[in-house]
């Protein structure tokens, strides 16, 4: 080869096929997806939580698509059906995530609907699971001697506790954050399934 | 729908095989033999000559030359400075990435403050290590070798002098931005869009000038390595702004993610690898490429398919089983360039295994081209389904991606800095020893760090697929391999720093006999 | 050329300057063995897209797509189906995901099935949680938990009530009766449809008479 534009527009038309069959492609078929029947936009409060989730970085460790049962056993760890575009139409940005270093979420507001749950162990997750190597998130919380009539106090169990008799009190990013977890909640039945991958699915057609 | 669609995916890997099958009928029908030919004029006078090592490091040995008839000592300290930075995020990104593995098995470590949070921390690693390290490095390579190859003095060095500028600001803030919560939230473009308008800035200020050196060259032949190098500068500028805007939601977003995230590593780390080993290996042994066939089947079967893998990444996930199909096909068709650029370069050091002993650079850049075969076929085969459902979601992914960019990309980077620095400083390395060392200390820390997420991933895989265990057990197993990752981790950011010591001692050697080098640059650029 | 390396080094000389050696790449064909790979995968390739999920993909999803709704829709809305397998599958599609499938619940955050005296107890209890719901306390097998459950009463017929209601009523070593849809139609009867969840324990106790303290007799049936 001695030419340098015919192997910059060979390379360049490439990589534009490619987008065309990886990008464009896909976003005309999920751009007509509608969002499932049972799908609650995200509340203000929620959408500030969800936020906090992305700027802390939860999906560098926690998935939010639980895959078929044909495929791994998600369904039966609680962490519900397999999941399909139309789940995840107020996205934005999307956090299936890549990595179980904890487990799926994408039902973690139906598995675990308690708000003190989800504060005492954003707060101290050894309080609940003693291996947990999930990081504590203290940042989230203030030390109150005297919590005022308003304040969330935090259920901390007495080893993790503050010292002198003081109490936990939930920030309003904690707040958020656990009004988001309890939102992830896609119980509802799937729609469009024919959209996500079905490569695992032992049908009579294999 | 679905039977267009079947019918695009059909289409799109039909448009590729046409694409490889003509590429070999050309290259078997000698199409390009023209071009072969001038190759062989130009360099008439190098082959048959006796081929030293051509390395500056070695212990004691020396060799007398012409000098480059592209060296262009003007923007000498350009290059200082690409690498300088470049080392500068090496060693931070290595520091913030020992902390995120401390993390995994020290959860209530710093865990005061939310910039130092796990998920922030890691992501400042990736951040640090790919645009600013990998990035720079890269560049400040190609602006070595690019003139170099083309024999022409390098144009608008001022401009890439802005670029370099631009570029840092970019990385400094996105990676501060990170720190504080303000970030894009998708994996590998988690720097904010506006901020990713200064580094687009900056990418454009490099780009021109390698660009305008390819076009003003004074040979005829261009070499594979600038192939890989013109390849790159076309992708990567699509590949950043389109998977930056900010228009892309839902699943939506997943799928320009991780077609991003992917040709990142396959369409501008990996050229930036492979195309600096096609130069440095022969360069150092002295002797040419296997085959320039099997060059022009490695480099447009990786554009052909590595552009369509990324979405084996979403394998099991909510996408449409169509684009999942196509990418795990991509992937597994990805054994041909491999092979073609296997062949190439290994019977080249294969062969001459006597330059190891003599050159320090050969050993880094020969073994990072060994781990970019090995990171090829691995991947390969965990884009398969079968192996997919175990090692997704698992730390083995994370072993893969460092095999990829840091043991093939990075060590090539090394040695070829290695190669590079003491012919633009005119001095010899101080302490050869020590980049002795330093080739240990990441080898060795690179190993430990291999094969414990390998390992630890795999049965964690295993552990999650199995219903009668609990999932907690999948983590819990983990945890000696993490400590083991850590270990190594810490081994190879020593190994950095002692890289960093190298290059500033060299440096401040140089500048300390400034006479010396003023004698010696005269030399080289009169030939 | 090897000899000649090894005659090598020659230190005396400049180590500064760069050798004249150009790299560059002999015209050698490409091995048979590439292309014949090349071939090979080429083959795979078009098999794994013509068999894996070109024409599969529509008949996947077509098949598909009843077990992933509401499981069993049209079975049980035409009678068909034994009521014990239609409970089963929509209870893998509806109460896996909180009660686990081995009915145990969730630590600290959903009670357990198995051995709840809520389920083996008088059948107006889990009718009546699953047709509105129940939040706030409640004590089961020795636990307290605190959280709340969706209603079912409009997505699942009497029919689908009954089935599930029955499954989870011999599941897990249960040995407590069926309930047939006559009875959920009965218990429909007791409240307005939109009305609030039940509210605990405590509502429950008013509803059905079972004691929303674990008393000891109660503990003791909860461990049967």
């Amino acid at each position: 080869m001695n030419k340098v534009l015919p192997l910059a527009v060979l390379a360049f038309a490439i990589l534009a096929f490619a987008t065309l069959m990886l990008v464009i492609l896909p976003a005309a078929q999920f751009r007509t997806v509608e969002p499932a029947d049972g799908l609650e936009p995200y509340t203000a409060a929620e959408e500030r939580g969800r936020q906090q989730y992305v700027d802390l970085g939860c999906y560098y460790c926690h998935s939010q698509q639980p895959r078929s049962p044909d495929q791994a056993p998600d369904l039966q760890r609680g962490w519900g059906r397999a999941t399909t575009p139309a789940d995840y139409v107020y996205d934005d940005p999307h956090v299936l995530g890549t990595m179980r270093t904890g487990p799926d979420l994408m039902n973690v507001g139906a598995r675990m609907p308690s708000q003190g749950w989800h504060l005492t162990h954003l707060y101290q997750p050894r309080a609940i699971e003693e291996s947990s190597i999930m990081p504590a998130y203290p940042f989230l919380f203030e030390i109150k001697q005297n919590p005022g009539e308003n304040d969330v106090v935090v259920p901390v169990p007495a080893e993790y506790a503050p010292a002198d008799g003081a109490q936990v009190v939930a920030r309003q990013s904690a707040l958020d954050l656990t009004a988001y977890l309890l939102s992830l909640d896609r119980t509802y039945p799937a729609d469009d399934l024919e959209l996500r991958d079905l490569g695992y699915d032992r049908t009579e057609a294999r | 729908m679905s039977l267009t669609i079947g019918t695009m995916m059909a289409l799109s890997f039909v448009v590729s095989l046409i694409g490889l099958a003509f590429l070999i009928w050309a290259v078997a029908s000698k199409q390009f033999r023209v071009d072969q030919s001038d190759a062989e004029v130009i360099f008439s006078g190098a082959e048959g000559e006796d081929h030293a090592p051509d390395d500056p490091t070695s212990f004691g040995f020396q060799r007398d030359a012409e000098p480059g008839e592209g060296t262009d000592t003007r923007h000498r300290k350009l290059i200082f400075a690409l690498i300088g930075f470049g080392t500068f995020w090496l060693v931070l990104g290595s520091i913030f990435g020992v902390i995120a593995s401390l993390k995994l098995h020290l959860p209530d470590w710093l865990t005061g403050s939310a910039p130092l949070s796990f998920g922030r921390i890691r992501t400042m690693h990736l951040n640090s290590v790919i645009y600013g390290w990998l990035s720079l490095a890269g560049i400040g390579v190609a602006m070595f070798l690019v003139p170099r190859l083309f024999k022409t003095p390098l144009r608008g060095v001022n401009l890439a002098w802005g670029g370099l500028v631009l570029w840092n600001i970019g990385v400094a803030v996105g990676v501060y931005a990170i720190a504080t919560g303000w970030t894009d939230g998708m994996e590998w473009l988690e720097i904010p869009w506006q901020v990713d308008i200064l580094l687009a800035a900056g990418g454009a200020c490099f780009a021109a000038p390698l660009v305008l050196t390819a076009i003003n060259r004074n040979v005829h032949h261009i070499y594979v390595t600038a192939w890989y190098y013109l390849g790159a500068l076309v992708w990567f500028p699509v590949l950043f702004v389109i998977g930056n805007l900010p228009i892309h939601t839902g699943v939506q977003g997943a799928t320009v993610n991780w077609w991003f995230a992917h040709n990142v590593l396959g369409l501008w780390l990996t050229p930036i690898g492979v195309g600096a080993a096609y130069y440095v290996l022969p360069k150092i042994i002295g002797k040419p490429i296997y085959s320039y066939r099997l060059s022009l089947l490695g480099f447009w079967a990786l554009a052909l398919f590595y552009s369509q893998v990324g979405m084996h990444h979403l394998i099991g996930g909510p996408v449409p089983t169509w684009v999942v199909t196509l990418s795990v096909v991509q992937s597994v068709m990805m054994f041909v360039p491999v092979i073609a650029v296997a062949i190439n370069q290994h019977v080249l050091w294969g062969s001459n295994l006597w330059a190891f002993k003599q050159s320090l650079p050969l050993r880094f850049v020969a073994f990072g081209a060994v781990m970019y075969t090995l990171a090829s076929f691995q991947g390969s085969m965990e884009a398969v389904r079968a192996v997919n459902t175990v090692t997704h979601f698992t730390h083995y992914t994370v072993a893969h991606a460092h095999l990829g960019a840091y043991a093939f990309v990075s060590l090539v980077l090394f040695g070829t800095v290695y190669y590079l620095m003491p012919i633009l400083t005119g001095r010899l390395w101080p302490a050869p020893r020590l980049i002795a060392l330093h080739f240990w200390l990441v080898a060795i820390g690179f190993g430990v760090y291999f094969f414990s997420l390998t390992i630890g991933g795999w049965l964690q895989g295993l552990a999650m697929l199995d219903a009668s265990r609990d999932w907690l057990e999948s983590m819990q197993l983990t945890q000696p391999y993490l400590e083991g990752r850590s270990v190594g981790g810490t081994l190879m950011t020593l190994g950095h720093l002692l890289f960093a010591i190298n290059l500033l001692s060299l440096v401040f050697a140089a500048r300390r006999s400034t006479d010396a080098v003023d004698t010696a640059t005269p030399a080289t650029s009169a030939s | 050329m090897s000899e000649q390396n090894q005659s090598r080094p020659e230190p005396q000389r400049s180590p500064l300057k760069e050798s004249r050696f150009e790299p560059y790449e002999v015209n050698r064909p490409i091995p048979v063995f590439v292309l014949a790979v090349a071939v090979a995968l080429m083959a795979w390739g078009v098999y794994t897209l013509w068999s894996g999920s070109g024409p599969a993909t529509e008949t996947a999803a077509r098949e598909e797509a009843p077990t992933a709704g509401m499981a069993g829709d049209t079975d049980v809305a035409n009678g068909q189906g034994s009521l014990l397998s239609v409970g089963a599958s929509l209870f893998e599609s509806n109460c896996v995901t909180c009660h686990q499938a081995n009915g145990s619940g969730v630590s600290g955050a959903v009670p357990p099935l198995a051995g709840s005296r809520y389920v083996t107890g008088p059948a107006d209890a889990p009718v009546q949680i699953l047709l509105h719901g129940i939040s706030g306390a409640i004590a089961v097998a020795g636990n307290e938990y605190d959280g709340r459950m969706p209603r079912f009463g409009e997505t699942l017929s009497n029919r689908e009530i009954a089935a599930v209601v029955s499954y989870i009523r011999q599941q897990w070593g249960h040995n407590a009766g069926s309930v047939t849809p006559a009875f959920v139609d009965e218990q429909r009867g007791r409240f307005p449809a939109d009305r609030s969840p039940l509210s605990g324990g405590a509502e429950l106790e008013a509803v059905t008479g079972i004691s929303a303290r674990l008393t000891r007799t109660a503990a003791t049936e909860a461990s049967q």
